[in-house]
């Protein structure tokens, strides 16, 4: 009887003692992942204001700015599930704590592939649609041009016979828009819940165009063609961070 | 029966000290000590401005401005006789045309101050060096007032004033600065309409034609960040901007985008005040744009031109667009000039 009691009263700490554990706000199906991003150029990591990069046209350029919007990060299950966000993030290269942004609820496992937009859907892509941060305001793309919002801002310098000249890949309107493709198999892992997207800055100059700031264009606003060719060639600026 | 009250009583004890043990601490927060009756004050801001930030620990009130606006006219915080507004005189939109001072106009949304950004953060950051360096103001003086240890008492509910307490009363004024009422605000708000002139240069400014918009974002005309313009090819002594603050190479010839906003009022123009007018300054981008290693990007243009080659009547109407940024109720606001 006496064991019984004494059964009883750990039965019951143990109870009370669980009974105060804190509620787990959320299932191990599902995970906040960290998605943090960073840049090179064909494995060199970028450094900014530094010409020593040679795009496939053979220039040797360097970047001096690159600021991006993110939207729509879909995730793909190998057997046609998807798993969309609906977030926008702003990017800012050049600033650590720019480049690293928090996808809620994202269910954990294995993914075939992921999918995103640099820039905003038409829906979005309304001036002022965003809140008016000092980053929004700087990114409008102006209405008497579409309005909106830039979707990317990459700007450097590049060398001619030795003479500095600057380039700006600026793209906005609804047109432009990059749809991104990550074709690699990851693991959303409830336990390490956190991903790295990497941008290779030569693909932005490499397929299907081989782009060259000489021949090309060295500045893309108001140019239909020339951010029809940088959007083309986005499609895989990005890869896995391994 | 005696052994089961015990269990009964020892589960009880058990069960109540686990209880305890996990319960949150609590925090005994001290009221607020009794201060005055402060109004607050709603500043206005456009739709199209960024979201003003104020600090939790000076918000903005009525009386607070009021203390801000008697200091920032008051020869009291300096040692040599001067005051904000020596440099800073309403009618040239808190700017002046002799010291070629930066105008005091909706610092309250910046973050980078003065032309090469030596001065980082908030306003009250910025007031910080004007008050502990620029000025090294003696709070002696202050404390020792018929009138402002009341004020300072009523708004802060401080018995000494410190240098600090300066700096947030003039940073309550200076984000009271705020120019939104210009003819062009007018226009967006279709209380009034741009002649053709001006509406010419507004397309001039607001499309790659003239490129203005990039480093002069529509609202407040800046985008309070760093730019070497081509002013020159060779950089010496303040012509190295912002390189003089970073050391670093890649910031020389970098100044902060001045806000275009009362541009027309705030003559010289550039860090050195080297142009007089603003036919001058559009002609700078026009046709005499130097080329170095540090040159802002978007003055590249296609073809590899450094100027926007722009006509005579383009240009007419890109000055004609920029006095549409002239707000003639924020120079003669009469809550904003000398209380004295």
């Amino acid at each position: 009887m006496i064991n019984k009691r004494i059964y009883l009263i750990a039965i019951f700490g143990i109870l009370a003692l669980v009974s105060c554990k804190k509620d787990k706000e959320i299932s191990p199906e599902y995970t906040s992942l960290k998605i943090n991003f960073s840049y090179t150029v064909d494995g060199h990591p970028l450094i900014f204001d530094s010409i020593m990069y040679s795009n496939d046209a053979g220039e040797l350029y360097a970047v001096s700015r690159l600021e991006y919007y993110v939207s729509n990060i879909t995730f793909h299950r190998p057997y046609g599930d998807i798993h969309k966000t609906n977030k926008i993030f702003y990017l800012e290269a050049t600033t650590p704590s720019a480049n690293s942004i928090l996808l809620d609820s994202i269910p954990t496992g294995r993914y075939s592939y992921i999918t995103f937009n640099v820039g905003l859907d038409a829906n979005h892509n309304v001036s002022y649609s965003l809140p008016n941060t000092a980053e929004n305001i700087n990114m409008a793309w102006p209405a008497m041009m579409g309005g909106g919002y830039h979707f990317l801002k990459l700007e450097g310098h590049y060398l001619i016979d030795s003479s500095n000249f600057g380039y700006a890949m600026h793209l906005g309107g609804n047109a432009s828009l990059v749809s991104c493709k990550i074709n690699e198999e990851c693991i959303v892992n409830y336990y390490d819940p956190k991903l790295g997207f990497k941008m290779n800055i030569n693909e932005w100059f490499r397929t299907p165009h081989i782009y060259s700031f000489n021949t090309d264009g060295n500045y893309s606003m108001g140019d239909s063609l020339l951010m029809t060719k940088i959007k083309s060639n986005g499609f895989d600026a990005f890869s896995l961070q391994k | 029966m005696k052994i089961t009250k015990k269990i009964i009583l020892v589960c009880f004890l058990i069960a109540i000290s686990i209880y305890v043990s996990c319960k949150k601490e609590t925090v005994i927060i001290e009221p607020p000590p009794a201060t005055s009756v402060l109004t607050p004050y709603k500043l206005y801001v456009p739709p199209y401005f960024p979201v003003l930030i104020v600090p939790d620990d000076n918000p903005l009130t009525v009386e607070g401005i009021e203390l801000g606006r008697k200091l920032y006219y008051d020869t009291i915080l300096s040692n040599n006789g001067l005051s904000c507004s020596s440099c800073h005189s309403q009618s040239l939109a808190f700017s002046n045309q002799f010291v070629n001072s930066q105008p005091h106009i909706n610092l309250g949304w910046s973050n980078n101050f003065l032309w090469n950004g030596k001065v980082q953060g908030s306003v009250e950051d910025v007031m910080m060096f004007e008050v502990g360096v620029f000025f090294n103001s003696d709070v002696a003086k202050l404390n020792n007032h018929s009138y402002y240890p009341g004020i300072f008492k009523k708004v802060y509910n401080i018995n000494t004033i410190t240098q600090k307490d300066v700096a947030y009363a003039l940073s309550q004024f200076m984000r009271r600065l705020s120019s939104t009422n210009s003819k062009f605000d007018k226009y967006l708000r279709y209380e009034t309409m741009l002649s053709s002139s001006e509406m010419n240069g507004f397309v001039i400014f607001n499309t790659e034609k003239g490129d203005c918009f990039h480093c002069h974002s529509l609202g407040l005309f800046s985008d309070n960040s760093f730019h070497n313009i081509g002013l020159d090819s060779v950089f010496v002594g303040i012509n190295q901007g912002r390189y003089n603050v970073s050391n670093n190479p890649n910031d020389m010839g970098k100044f902060i985008s001045p806000t275009l906003r009362n541009v027309e009022l705030s003559s010289p123009y550039m860090h050195d005040g080297r142009y007089a007018t603003l036919e001058e300054v559009v002609e700078h981008y026009n046709s005499k744009v130097k080329q170095s290693s540090t040159l802002d990007p978007i003055l590249t243009k296609p073809s590899h031109y450094f100027g926007l080659q722009l006509s005579a009547q383009e240009k007419n109407d890109l000055v004609a667009f920029l006095k549409t940024l002239t707000d003639s109720t924020f120079i003669t606001d009469t809550s904003l000039n000398n209380p004295f």
